[in-house]
């Protein structure tokens, strides 16, 4: 036996191998300082690539955390980078989701080349997300357009799947958001769904196989699964919403449209601090395998890292049984809240659900957080239910709620009871549904057709018991009557006067002549005159990922920033002002903050939504409170006993 | 299935195409709403009154599209039985079938808690769903 036979033995025999003996999960250590890290690659070398969506580049770091390199675009730069891929010869792929195209280096690091485009044909996209490539192939989960896409190294398109089509067969499916890919040896794949929340298996020839999974909190059911990877005989999802790892077994790999799963192991308790780590996991939005196996990369964008896991002993980690988590998972604050009247309504995330609130005192003299008096609606698809809740409206005198399922492409509105005059108490029978608006459906918007089906993501309701309504997809705002007949739109997809890029909410000024929507893909808002229907640019200089949009008292128009955390107030003159807000988790921190709202009696409650609270500030932009889970509000309302190094990793 | 119990399904079949088609009108103590949105007028009555607690029945909903309007044919409904207050549903679905007219027979209901339900009728025209809705109190 020569000697390089030798060492080719010896290094075999450190591979590790699925058989049992060992498994992946054991902390090792954390990468920390990345900004929004929501897909991780491992490529040869086990050099790890991460992509920061909210610094729209792909930074290199070697398996201890030292950084190499990074990859980044100037014209245009990366937008919202959602998916990295690093090929066997080592051609990095990054789905370069706000710029609809997928973006070639070489393994220098080099630009190389480019493809796909905003679109539904062939070869096009409508934000990709997820990426994977192999010897000869890409696959790209186009989630806009619903299907998974095939191309060669060069671009050039092989196929498509789309993975809604099932809907008329198996509606439960019909909201397919496919968020993660995975190319397998036998060269079909896998598309990961988060819509509903199982994962697919295709077939070369677009065959799309079975399902496994659907939504839960129980092992083998996931929530909001968004990124896994595969190794060897084994799949690892991202279950997002459930804070953790799911390793699955499959039995016959290499035949993909048979494949069987079964339930390996779960790695990885939910993070109860703030901003535990150490193997805790919060939000795991990907996870990548080294080609070896010999580590795990899982990328947690809310916290700003990726922790590190290597192989230990057993065949499964040891469940804490303390730290287990056997039922519901735990519920944070979502992004998006309405409040008008005595009420305040903010959506749950995991559960699909609207949480009610009571602003009133019971003590006026003292501040009490908000009081949970309902729940309504809940993860489904009938009226009244919804897949991904997003923006609402709430107008407390008509005692009517608008709510955006982005999902289900639906707008639902509810009817509730509510007297400001009785006592505070709870009422779960308070919500009932009256009526949606599908917008699969044909003739949901007249005789005016649009590439995309209306991706319903904020609404506001109008004097005249119409509303207006934000389509992501089509980047523009549609308007109905109170019968909800189509009435026209406004604005189209674009950078320039009068384009939107992935627009997130929108405010009508109290007198109705004027429209300002957050555009955060082009780091402003946009203004509207509604007279003539002229644009304004507002808040280039100062906003980088606008979000969340409010009239204070004042008449100034305010915004947070979910980006640079902080908000703003612009005037009637269009002149920013700074208000609160710094990245961090004491008084005064925000950590990517979404919706904001006033009360009426002139307070602000923003979603501080990376720290699972929400704050009120006075008119000023003052702090007066904060409240949620008590870990996450302590730092705030008593800064004194707050130590940065407790929440220290 | 054996012998015995085919006989008895055919004959019980017969006896249904048998049997002559009912009034597709509503009977005067039938509960009537205007839908939430006021897009539609139904009227309900189940086939046991009060409706039981732990035992089938089934109900018919006559649909209109206002209070003496025209009846709504070849509607897509969808009929469901809920507690809100305990956040659940029946554990079993209804089959409805239409009886024209805009009479619709629904069969399989089964609250199986005590206490208030709310019977949700949810009817599809175009791009739009709306619903009407009954109390029901099972004791």
């Amino acid at each position: 036996m020569s000697l390089m036979t030798l060492l080719l033995a010896l290094l075999l025999s450190q591979v590790p191998t699925e058989d049992g003996s060992t498994h992946l999960g054991a902390w090792k250590h954390s990468i920390h300082g990345l900004v929004q890290p929501g897909a991780v690659a491992i490529g040869p070398g086990g050099r790890i690539h991460v992509a920061e969506v909210g610094a729209g580049r792909v930074s290199i770091f070697d398996v201890d955390g030292n950084a190499l390199g990074v990859l980044e675009t100037v014209d245009p730069p990366l937008r919202a980078p959602e998916g990295i891929a690093v090929s066997p010869d080592g051609l990095r792929f990054v789905s370069d989701s706000g710029n609809h195209r997928v973006v070639i280096f070489d393994a220098d690091g080099q630009f190389k080349g480019e493809f796909g485009g905003r679109g539904w044909r062939a070869g096009q996209f409508l934000r990709p997300m997820g990426i994977d490539a192999g010897e000869h192939r890409v696959l790209v989960a186009d989630s806009g357009n619903q299907r998974v896409q095939s191309f060669d190294h060069a671009g050039k398109p092989l196929s498509s799947q789309p993975l809604h089509t099932l809907s008329s067969e198996q509606p439960e499916y019909r909201d397919t958001w496919p968020t993660d890919v995975a190319l397998n040896p036998s060269g079909d794949g896998w598309a990961l769904d988060s819509g509903s929340c199982g994962l697919i298996v295709l077939g070369q020839e677009g065959l799309v196989g079975p399902r496994h999974g659907e939504f839960g909190f129980f092992p083998g059911t996931f929530a909001s699964p968004r990124g896994f990877a595969h190794h060897a005989s084994r799949l690892y999802i991202a279950d997002t919403e459930n804070h953790r790892i799911q390793v699955f077994e499959s039995r016959d790999f290499g035949h993909s449209l048979t494949t069987t799963l079964k339930p390996a192991y779960i790695w990885g308790v939910h993070a109860n601090r703030p901003r535990e780590g150490r193997g805790k996991l919060h939000y795991p939005r990907d996870v990548a395998v080294a080609p070896d196996g010999s580590f795990a990369a899982v990328a947690e964008p809310l916290d700003g890292r990726v922790q590190i896991f290597v192989r230990a002993a057993g065949s499964a980690p040891q469940v804490d049984a303390q730290r287990a988590t056997t039922g519901q998972a735990a519920v944070h604050f979502g992004m998006e809240l309405a409040t008008d009247g005595p009420l305040l309504v903010i959506v749950e995330p995991e559960t699909a659900q609207l949480l009610i609130h009571d602003l009133r005192r019971p003590e006026p003299e003292r501040r009490n957080p908000p009081l949970l008096i309902s729940k309504a609606g809940g993860r489904g698809l009938s009226l009244g239910h919804y897949r991904r809740p997003a923006g609402m409206d709430l107008d407390y005198d008509a005692r009517r709620i608008l709510v955006c399922d982005r999902g289900s492409r639906r707008v639902h509105e509810l009817r509730f009871r509510h007297d400001p005059d009785g006592e505070i108490a709870q009422d779960f029978e308070m919500v009932s549904a009256v009526r949606m608006i599908d917008f699969r459906r044909p003739g949901a918007t007249g005789e005016t057709s649009f590439p995309w089906p209306v991706e319903p993501i904020a609404v506001q309701r109008t004097a005249d018991g119409g509303m207006l309504v934000l389509d992501a997809a089509n980047a523009c705002v549609h308007r109905f009557d109170s019968r909800w007949a189509h009435q026209g739109s406004l604005g189209e997809y674009g950078s320039g006067l009068g384009q939107l890029n992935a627009p997130v909410d929108l405010e009508l000024s109290v007198d109705e002549t004027h429209l300002f929507v957050s555009d955060p893909g082009n780091g402003r808002l946009l203004r509207w005159s509604l007279a003539d229907e002229a644009p304004t640019v507002v808040g280039e200089e100062q906003l980088r990922g606008p979000h969340g949009l409010a009239f204070g008292p004042d008449g100034r128009i305010w915004v947070s920033d979910a980006v640079t955390h902080q908000v703003w107030a612009f005037d009637s003159e269009l002149n920013g002002q700074w208000v609160f807000g710094e990245e961090g988790l004491a008084r005064g921190g925000l950590l990517a903050p979404r919706g904001l709202a006033f009360t009426d009696t002139g307070e602000c409650i923003i979603m501080d939504h990376g720290n699972h609270r929400g704050i009120v500030l006075d008119s000023q932009g003052n702090f007066l409170d904060a409240f949620g889970p008590r870990s996450y509000t302590r730092p705030a309302l008593r800064p004194e006993r707050y130590r940065e190094e407790d929440y220290d990793e | 299935m054996s012998r015995s119990a085919r006989w008895l399904a055919t004959t019980l079949t017969l006896l249904l195409c048998a049997c002559p088609k009912s009034d597709s009108s509503p009977p005067s103590d039938a509960r009537a709403t205007l839908s939430q949105a006021g897009g539609f007028y139904v009227r309900w009555k189940p086939s046991i009154e009060p409706p039981p607690l732990n035992k089938a029945f089934d109900g018919t909903l006559w649909l209109s599209t206002r209070v003496e309007g025209e009846p709504i044919e070849l509607a897509q409904l969808d009929v469901d039985c809920r507690m809100p207050a305990h956040r659940h549903g029946m554990l079993q679905e209804v089959d409805i079938i239409e009886e024209g007219a805009g009479r619709y027979s629904v069969r399989g209901f089964l609250c199986h808690m005590a206490g208030n339900w709310v019977l949700q009728v949810d009817l599809t025209q175009g791009a739009i769903t709306e619903r009407a809705q009954f109390d029901i109190l099972i004791e």
